[in-house]
């Protein structure tokens, strides 16, 4: 199947039609204009003409250009095409290559496109990501030094590359694509491998452990090593492994800790109550004690300085909140609130990051770059009010992928813990997401003119599950976003 | 993760590129980028005032069930733009007829005054009441402002952008979520 496409301004089209032709069912416009859904699968994708956000199931995507009318029809940036098969086919059966500009769609292709390697004083730990063909076979070539490592049916996403390591241990790491297969080839620097290996799951991940080889007569004798791993075998392994690897306790201590502030925001306080349930219960008390509870287990487990916008019943100024956040120049920022709906029976968490539509999309990313030195702290005071609001909104624009992600993240712990309605994650023009010169989310954790949800809330085992699950949201979002911005200040940290 | 039903047979999709003159068929339109999507009902011009015309417009309340905005079409006595958007948001603020959809606003609503300026900013003055019948919560405050920006902004070409006053005042937010210092630009789904 090929697609026309059309380029305007740069930026390369596709339109709606091909697009829901590709995943195989028509476009249905909604009763709001301008909107238009197609069901992909068990999943649907949810677009507005002009808006840069898409809904993929219940998730939000950003797009970096909105989709447009053109030409009678309506069409939508290229990006959307791997997106969309993805929630179609399943992200694990596409593989879309930009440089080929090929899409393949087929059965149990598992995309290798994530490698981690980590150096640690005994041994070099590398780690496939989000990849699961626990099929694998891996080779010892005691001659050459080398650790050969085959996944059974893995694609090589384009975005993954050969790289040399910086590492004592470890020379380079060659990735190949040979056919069905994908081929993960680790040469040593000077003394030769040993390895370990053992798949685990949630994430899903191969993880191979090398250490130097003692003896070299010993590994000219024994020249091959085959550890064949068939999926029941793996599934033997992992109750084994998982605590061992999840934990990586000396990543905390040999990585550079990028991430270091949160900024915790309990909604409302003082004067301003926020929402008010049936039986009584307070929006702002709720949220300050899941507040206390959540920087609790952040500075008890993560280790992370946590800064409240306020630990008692008063009231705070929105300005303030934000301008508490900049000040301490923190990562990121997490505002807790709880919904209210009294006129129909909702329940359920849902998470938001900001949306505001810009109002000049080319002036937005220069200016951004030029500001983001600009020292936000001290905004809110109303004299300044017109042009700093304009800088916020470009703050915030700069953080839009972090700021999804962390409403993503925060969103599914919720969902696993909670087992209520999620509602997914949303975006709308919240004041006090707007000025935060970092990722910034808030979230709801519950309806509380639900009774049912009220009563729950009244709780402190359920407040702290809640603290618990957001617990987790940070810490996941903590490991990636730590992983980027290392990657973009230090290019790899050596720790031999 | 569920199964998904799959094709066994690989399917390629390959791209051709076709560049369009771009400038030719965008170039005058691309400034319109960030205009709110919803085609106009009405492209309105004033009218003589002895002719009493009738106009058919979209209004944005909430459905009962499941939490999203449903419309309910009204028709009113048209006017000028201003007096036509005026009339608009008084039936939204009487609430909807039909029996599955529920206001977005309070009983003690008033619309004190609605003017438009010529950059596409309408300005909506409400009473304190509108203000203090709220109940509080991020969502219903998202709803009350976004179906007045969406009712306004998809029935009249004229209006890009509404801002929210109360007694003639801006105002930073209504409940304490959603920031209304500003003219808010329509929003369909959150
Ligand atoms: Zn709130």
């Amino acid at each position: 199947m090929t697609l026309p496409s059309v380029q305007i301004h740069g930026a390369e089209y596709l339109s709606l039609k091909s697009l829901a032709k590709v995943v195989g069912n028509p476009p249905i416009l909604a009763r709001t204009r301008g909107t238009v859904r197609i069901q992909l699968g068990s999943s649907s994708l949810v677009l507005t003409v002009g808006s840069q956000k898409v809904r993929v199931g219940k998730s939000v995507v950003v797009l970096s250009e909105s989709p447009r009318r053109f030409g009678g029809g309506i069409i939508v940036p290229l990006e959307l095409l791997p997106i969309a098969l993805g929630a179609r086919y399943g992200e694990n059966y596409v593989n879309w290559d930009p440089e080929t500009r090929v899409a393949r769609i087929g059965e149990r292709a598992y995309s290798v496109r994530l490698l981690r390697v980590r150096a640690y004083p005994d041994h070099t730990r590398v780690v496939v990501e989000e990849t699961r063909p626990h099929d694998f076979v891996l080779r010892e070539d005691g001659a050459s030094g080398r650790v050969v490592l085959e996944l059974k049916r893995g694609i090589v996403s384009p975005s993954i590359r050969s790289s040399q390591v910086p590492d004592g241990l470890v020379a380079s790491i060659e990735i190949q694509q040979l056919d069905n297969d994908s081929r993960i080839t680790i040469h040593g620097a000077e003394r030769r491998l040993r390895s370990k290996v053992f798949a685990l799951e949630r994430p899903d991940r191969i993880v191979i452990d090398l250490f130097p080889r003692e003896g070299p007569e010993r590994s000219s004798r024994q020249a091959e090593t085959v550890t064949k791993t068939t999926p029941e075998r793996a599934d033997k392994l992992k109750p084994v492994a998982r605590g061992v690897e999840s934990t990586e306790p000396s990543d905390l201590l040999l990585s550079r800790q990028f991430v270091k502030t949160v900024v915790i925001d309990p909604g409302h306080g003082g004067r301003d109550s926020g929402a008010i349930g049936q039986s009584g219960a307070k929006e702002k008390d709720i949220v300050l004690d899941i507040g206390i509870r959540l920087r609790q287990l952040i500075e008890e487990n993560l280790g992370m300085k946590v800064i409240m916008t306020r630990t008692e019943d008063v009231f705070v100024p929105l300005e303030n909140r934000t301008m508490i956040a900049n000040r301490h120049r923190a990562d990121f920022f997490i505002s807790l609130h709880v919904n209210a709906a009294p006129r129909s029976r909702a329940v359920g968490f849902e998470t938001y990051f900001l949306s505001r539509e810009p109002s000049d999309r080319g002036a937005r990313a220069s200016a951004v770059r030029e500001n983001t030195a600009l020292n936000l702290e001290g905004v809110g005071q109303d004299a300044q009010r017109g042009l700093k609001t304009v800088l916020w909104d470009l703050a915030q624009t700069f953080y839009v992928r972090e700021s999804s992600e962390l409403a993503e993240l925060l969103l599914n712990e919720l969902g696993q813990n909670l087992k209520v309605d999620n509602r997914g994650v949303k975006s709308a023009p919240f004041f006090v997401l707007i000025g935060a010169a970092m990722p910034s989310v808030l979230v709801e954790v519950a309806f509380i003119t639900n009774p049912e949800e009220e009563q729950k809330l009244e709780q402190e085992t359920y407040r702290q599950r809640v603290a618990l699950a957001l617990l987790n949201g940070i810490a996941k979002f903590k490991t990636r976003y730590e992983k980027r911005v290392g990657s973009m200040s230090a290019p790899s940290p050596v720790v031999r | 993760m569920a199964c998904r039903q799959m094709k066994t047979a690989v399917v390629l999709i390959a791209l051709l590129v076709v560049t369009v003159g771009a400038i030719a068929l965008w170039g005058t339109r691309s400034v319109t980028v960030n205009r709110p999507a919803a085609q106009r009902t009405a492209l309105e011009t004033r009218k003589p005032a002895f002719e009493r015309a009738k106009k058919s417009v979209t209004l944005f309340f909430l459905a009962r069930e499941g939490y999203s905005f449903r419309e309910e079409n009204r028709e009113i006595e048209s006017g000028t733009t201003t007096e036509d958007a005026r009339r608009t948001l008084t039936e939204l603020v009487k609430g909807p007829k039909g029996g599955d959809l529920v206001p977005t606003v309070s009983p003690g609503t008033k619309l004190l005054n609605l003017f438009i300026d010529s950059s596409g900013t309408a300005y909506v003055d409400f009473n304190q009441g509108f203000r203090d019948g709220l109940p509080g919560g991020a969502q219903e405050e998202l709803y009350t402002v976004f179906s007045i920006v969406n009712t306004l902004a998809s029935n009249f070409a004229q209006i890009t952008r509404v801002q929210i006053l109360i007694e003639g005042a801006e105002i930073s937010t209504l409940a304490g979520h959603v920031d209304t210092r500003m003219a808010l630009p329509p929003q369909y789904v959150f």
